[in-house]
C-alpha cells in the first residue's frame, strides 16, 4: 500500500507543482526556481491555481512536492513541511489547497502519495516579473530543497 | 421598499450581488443582479499593436482564454483582410471545441452538479465537489476526466492548457503533429461514453427538478446564435440567427461584422455589466439569450449523429423554443456530445496535419470584427486601428452580458417563487444562485474583470431598509 492507500509507489513518477504567477513579483518564485529542473521520472507542472483535475496526476504520483511563495518575513526564508489530505468546505474551485487536492485524489482514485509543501517567504507581490533580491538569492536553496525531497521521499 | 441582497454569488466566475426588493405586503416586487467588478480591458488595449491583441485579450479569463484568443485572431484576420488557410480554420475550430468541452465540464460537473445531485436545499457544508464525490463519485470522476480531455486538445495544439499564444493574426502558430492527433484521438471513445452516461443520468434526474425547470428563468425571450450552412450547429464561423420564443426565425443570415446594426447595448446604473438587446424590438423588450440553450434553439440540426438524436429529443421539451434556463444544463451536455463527435471528425480530415497554417499580410483595413461561439455564447471582438496598426478603439461584446436581461428576470422569477418573509433562508439563497449558475455567467469576461465570483444577497424593505444580508465567498 502507498502512504494513504492504493498500490505501492515503486515505478510511479514524481510530481512537482510550482504554484504562482510569474507576472506578480515574488509569486513567480516557484516557477523561476524550478525552470529547467530535470530529474529522472520527474514531471514539473507550473500552475497559477490548483484545479480539481490535478487530482488524477497527484494520485498517480510516487511523491508530490507543491512549491509556492508565501507572504511573510524574513523574505527569502525557505520552509518545507509534510502534507496530509484534508477536504475543504468552500464552494470555490479555483483555489483548492494542496491538502484538498490530495484529499480529492484519494477520494476519487483511492490513493494519496507522500506529499510536501515547500515555500519561500516573499515580500513583493505587485505587478512585474522581477523577484525581490532576497527571493532571487533564495532560489538555489528552494531548488535544492525540492530536489532533495524528490530524490529521498517515496524512492523505491 | 424591502430588499434582500445576496452578496457575493458563489460558484460562478467573478463577483456579483443580488438585491431582492419587497413591496409593502412583503411580496417580491423586483430583483436585480448587480455586477460589481470592473476592469475595463477595452481601454487597456488602446495604444497596443493589433497583433498583440490575441495574447492580451486571452488574459481576460482563465476559464475561456481560448475563446478570446480565437475571436481576437479573427478580428485581426479582418484587419489584414485575409482568408486564412483552411487547415488553420480547422485547427482553430478544433481548439475551440476543446475549450467548449472543458468549460462545459467545469460548469456542469464542478459548479452545478453539487446542487443537482445533493439538492438545492441540502447542507451547504457538503454541497460542493467533496460532497458530490461522497454521494456520486462516478459523476465527480467523469467531470474531471472530461475536463481533462478538453484541456488536452488545447494543450496538444497550443503547447499549454491556459493562455496558449497559438492563434495569431492570419492563422495559427503551429500545425498539429501526428503524435498530437493520436493522443487526442485515443481519449475520444471514453469521452463519448462518459458524456453519454452523464446525459442519460441527467435526463432521468430531470424528474426530480420539475419545480426548477418551471421557475429557473422560464419565460419568453429571443434567442441568438451563430449557425452554419443549412442552419447547422456552429461554433467557429457562421451567420447570426435570432429565434423567437415560439421557435420562429426572426432574423437570419446576419454577418457578425454588422452586429451593431442589430444589437444595442444599454447601461444601467446598478451594474458594470452592459445590457445588450435586439435593436428592432427596443430596450428592454429586445432581451435575448445566448449560449448552449440559444444555440440548440437556433440551429436546424447539430450535424453529428448522436448530438442530432439528442437534439431531436430536446425539441420534445417544448412546442417552440425551449424557454427554461434550467435546460442550459441539458443543452450543455448535448453540446459536449457534439464537441467530442466533431473533434473526432476533424481529426480524420485529410488537411488536419497540413503545415499550411499561416497567411502573411500587412494591415489592409482600419476596422475588423471577429466573432465565434464561446462556451457561454456569442463573443464579438471589434477593433479599430490607425496607420501602423496601433489600436485606437476596442469593443468586446461578451456572452454573459448578452444574457444580462434574462439573468435579471430569472432572479426575479426565482425570488417570487421561493422568497418568503424578511429573513434569507440558506436554501432560498442557493436557489437564487443556482438560477444564475444555470447561465454559467463569467463576469471576469463580461466586465473584463479578474477573480472568482463571491456573491452578496440583500433583502430590502419598501423604504429601502435592510432586512437581511448574506455574504458568501
Amino acid at each position: 500500500m502507498g502512504p494513504h492507500g492504493g498500490e505501492g509507489a515503486s515505478g510511479r513518477p514524481a510530481l512537482v507543482v510550482a504554484l504562482g504567477s510569474p507576472l506578480r513579483g515574488d509569486d513567480g518564485a516557484a516557477s523561476a526556481a524550478l525552470a529547467g529542473l530535470e530529474l529522472e521520472g520527474l514531471t514539473v507542472k507550473v500552475v497559477q491555481a490548483l484545479l480539481p483535475e490535478l487530482a488524477l496526476e497527484v494520485a498517480e504520483a510516487r511523491v508530490v512536492v507543491f512549491v509556492d511563495a508565501r507572504a511573510g518575513a524574513p523574505a527569502g526564508e525557505v520552509r518545507s513541511e509534510g502534507l496530509e489530505p484534508a477536504a475543504f468546505a468552500s464552494g470555490l474551485l479555483h483555489a483548492l489547497s494542496p491538502a484538498a487536492v490530495l484529499a480529492l485524489g484519494k477520494a476519487l482514485y483511492g490513493r494519496a502519495p507522500e506529499a510536501f509543501l515547500v515555500t519561500v517567504n516573499g515580500s513583493e507581490f505587485g505587478f512585474g516579473e522581477r523577484l525581490s533580491p532576497a527571493v532571487e538569492k533564495a532560489l538555489p536553496d528552494l531548488r535544492r530543497r525540492v530536489s532533495d525531497l524528490v530524490r529521498k521521499a517515496g524512492a523505491p | 421598499m424591502k430588499q434582500i441582497v445576496i452578496e457575493p454569488v458563489t460558484r460562478i466566475e467573478g463577483h456579483a450581488k443580488i438585491t431582492i426588493q419587497l413591496g409593502r405586503s412583503g411580496e417580491v416586487e423586483d430583483a436585480r443582479f448587480h455586477v460589481t467588478e470592473f476592469r475595463g480591458f477595452e481601454k487597456f488595449c488602446e495604444g497596443r499593436s493589433f497583433r498583440e491583441m490575441p495574447v492580451i485579450t486571452s488574459r481576460i479569463c482563465g476559464i475561456c482564454p481560448v475563446s478570446h484568443l480565437i475571436a481576437s485572431a479573427k478580428a485581426c484576420d479582418a484587419l489584414l483582410s485575409v482568408d486564412i488557410p483552411d487547415p488553420a480554420k480547422k485547427l482553430r475550430r478544433l481548439m475551440n471545441l476543446g475549450q467548449l468541452l472543458q468549460s462545459h465540464a467545469l460548469s456542469f460537473f464542478h459548479l452545478s452538479a453539487p446542487d443537482l445531485v445533493l439538492g438545492m436545499e441540502s447542507d451547504p457544508k457538503k454541497r460542493n465537489l467533496f460532497g458530490l464525490l461522497a454521494a456520486e463519485p462516478e459523476i465527480a470522476r467523469d467531470g474531471i476526466r472530461l475536463r481533462k480531455v478538453g484541456q488536452e486538445v488545447i494543450e496538444v495544439l497550443g503547447g499549454k492548457r491556459i493562455h496558449p499564444p497559438w492563434a495569431t493574426a492570419g492563422g495559427v502558430a503551429t500545425p498539429l503533429s501526428e503524435a498530437g492527433r493520436a493522443k487526442i484521438r485515443a481519449s475520444l471513445p471514453e469521452a463519448l461514453f462518459l458524456v453519454g452516461r452523464t446525459l442519460g443520468w441527467f435526463k432521468r434526474a430531470l424528474e426530480q427538478h420539475k419545480d426548477e425547470e418551471r421557475v429557473y428563468g422560464n419565460f419568453p425571450t429571443l434567442f441568438m446564435a451563430m449557425v452554419g450552412e443549412g442552419g447547422a450547429l456552429e461554433h467557429y464561423d457562421g451567420k447570426l440567427r435570432f429565434v423567437s420564443a415560439a421557435g420562429d426565425i426572426v432574423a437570419d443570415g446576419i454577418d457578425p461584422a454588422s452586429y451593431q446594426e442589430h444589437i444595442g447595448e444599454a447601461v444601467e446604473s446598478y451594474s458594470y455589466l452592459k445590457f445588450p438587446y435586439y435593436k428592432p424590438h427596443g430596450y428592454p423588450a429586445g432581451a435575448y439569450r445566448v449560449g448552449p440553450l440559444a444555440r440548440l434553439n437556433c440551429c436546424t440540426h447539430a450535424g453529428t449523429p448522436r448530438a442530432d438524436d439528442e437534439l431531436a429529443e430536446f425539441r420534445q421539451l417544448a412546442r417552440g423554443a425551449v424557454l427554461s434556463s434550467f435546460h442550459y444544463h441539458t443543452a450543455r451536455l448535448i453540446e459536449m456530445l457534439y464537441a467530442v463527435e466533431k473533434i473526432g471528425e476533424l481529426l480524420e480530415d485529410p488537411e488536419i496535419l497540413s503545415d499550411d497554417v499561416q497567411a502573411s499580410a500587412r494591415r489592409n483595413r482600419f476596422e475588423g470584427v471577429g466573432a465565434l461561439e464561446a462556451p457561454r455564447g456569442t463573443l464579438f471582438h471589434h477593433y479599430k486601428v490607425k496607420p501602423g496598426g496601433i489600436m485606437t478603439w476596442a469593443n468586446l461584446l461578451i456572452a454573459t452580458g448578452q444574457n444580462n436581461l434574462a439573468m435579471n428576470k430569472a432572479v426575479a422569477q426565482i425570488a417570487r417563487r421561493y422568497v418568503d418573509g424578511k429573513k434569507i433562508e440558506e436554501g432560498m439563497l442557493n436557489r437564487v444562485e443556482a438560477g444564475i449558475r444555470a447561465f454559467d455567467p463569467c463576469l471576469s469576461c463580461s466586465t473584463h474583470a479578474a477573480g472568482q465570483m463571491p456573491l452578496v444577497l440583500e433583502l430590502r424593505g419598501p423604504e429601502g431598509e435592510l432586512f437581511d444580508r448574506v455574504e458568501r465567498g
